[in-house]
């Protein structure tokens, strides 16, 4: 399977060394991606409380939005760093986990789904009704993203093949 | 002992059994989606103080975050909690559990020295010439503080002959 091989990869790199180089590689990268997910995943709840109607209605959204781009931005590209790193360090391990290949669904998702509609309501488009559904949609895809995130650290499901 | 003992009997109560047993994986996961969540309202706070997020004014993100901010406590706090009930007479001698309540403790001394010192000068000052440097150095406590508590979480796990 080429994903497999790519991930195969991936876990023999001098990366992949370095993070397994020393016990505390591995927490240290965690706090950073930690970081990067209350700057991206907290800040973009606050824009869909806003598009939902909940908080800082009398700011405009694409006010509000642009305000926290920035570094909602640098969230993301801390996790999308950070993620890998630590994707490296058993790339087996998160192939064959089912909470894995959720969080990358749900990130998939949530991606595609900024692209398409979240930033054009967030540049101001859009009826309230869309506003809302995209509130919605994004609110609930990160907490899945996250939840999901978690659940690979505690759950450790392995899918097995016979 | 006075501290093992309470923790080995919420280590013993129905619920610490439950969760340590079967369900440890549902409290983790309030905790980090919450801390997800409300992490962004004690953020942007602490940028709109430090001028890294002008808009909207201080005094309109402090009234819209309060009931929100404690919302976040409440499922943090508590998710929080259950699970040290799960594990309590572990994590209680854990180096890394100990750091994260003494800089918890810290957060809440920053936050209590703001609202009764600085918060209303801030109010005052915003319609005059922007924040206060105490407010500022607030601000940047409260981030520092918090990085340092993710830290210490994540010590837990690496730290501590059984962990």
């Amino acid at each position: 399977m080429p994903l497999f091989k790519l991930l195969d990869w991936w876990g023999e790199t001098p990366v992949a060394h370095a993070m397994n180089s020393a016990v505390w590689v591995f927490p240290a990268v965690e706090v950073l991606h930690m970081i990067g997910i209350v700057l991206l995943v907290g800040l973009a709840a606050i824009i869909d409380l806003r598009l939902l109607g909940v908080r800082f209605t009398g700011t405009p959204v694409p006010a509000l939005s642009s305000e926290l781009a920035p570094w909602t931005t640098t969230g993301f590209v801390l996790v999308l760093i950070t993620g890998p790193l630590l994707l490296s360090t058993d790339p087996d391990r998160y192939y064959l986990s089912w909470e894995f290949r959720f969080k990358m669904a749900c990130l998939a998702l949530v991606i595609l789904f900024d692209f398409a509609l979240h930033s054009r309501v967030r540049a101001g488009g859009g009826s309230p009704a869309m506003q809302r559904l995209a509130g919605w949609v994004s609110l609930i895809l990160w907490c899945c993203v996250v939840a999901a995130g978690r659940a690979i650290g505690v759950l450790k499901t392995a899918i097995l093949f016979n | 002992m006075a501290i093992r003992e309470i923790c080995q009997a919420l280590e013993d109560t129905w619920l610490g059994t439950a969760v340590r047993e079967r369900v440890y994986y549902i409290p983790q996961i309030f905790h980090l989606v919450g801390m997800a969540l409300f992490g962004g309202a004690v953020v942007m706070e602490d940028l709109r103080l430090l001028g890294r997020v002008r808009k909207p004014g201080y005094s309109e993100i402090s009234r819209q975050f309060l009931p929100w901010k404690w919302a976040g406590g409440v499922v943090v706090g508590l998710s929080g909690f259950v699970i040290f009930m799960s594990d309590a007479t572990r994590l209680y001698r854990n180096e890394g559990f100990q750091w994260k309540v003494v800089l918890l403790l810290l957060v809440a001394a920053n936050a209590l020295i703001f609202r009764s010192k600085v918060y209303q000068q801030v109010l005052i000052a915003e319609k005059t010439d922007g924040i206060p440097r105490a407010a500022k150095i607030s601000a940047a406590l409260s981030l520092l503080l918090w990085t340092g508590v993710i830290v210490a979480s994540r010590i837990i796990g690496f730290v501590g002959p059984e962990y």
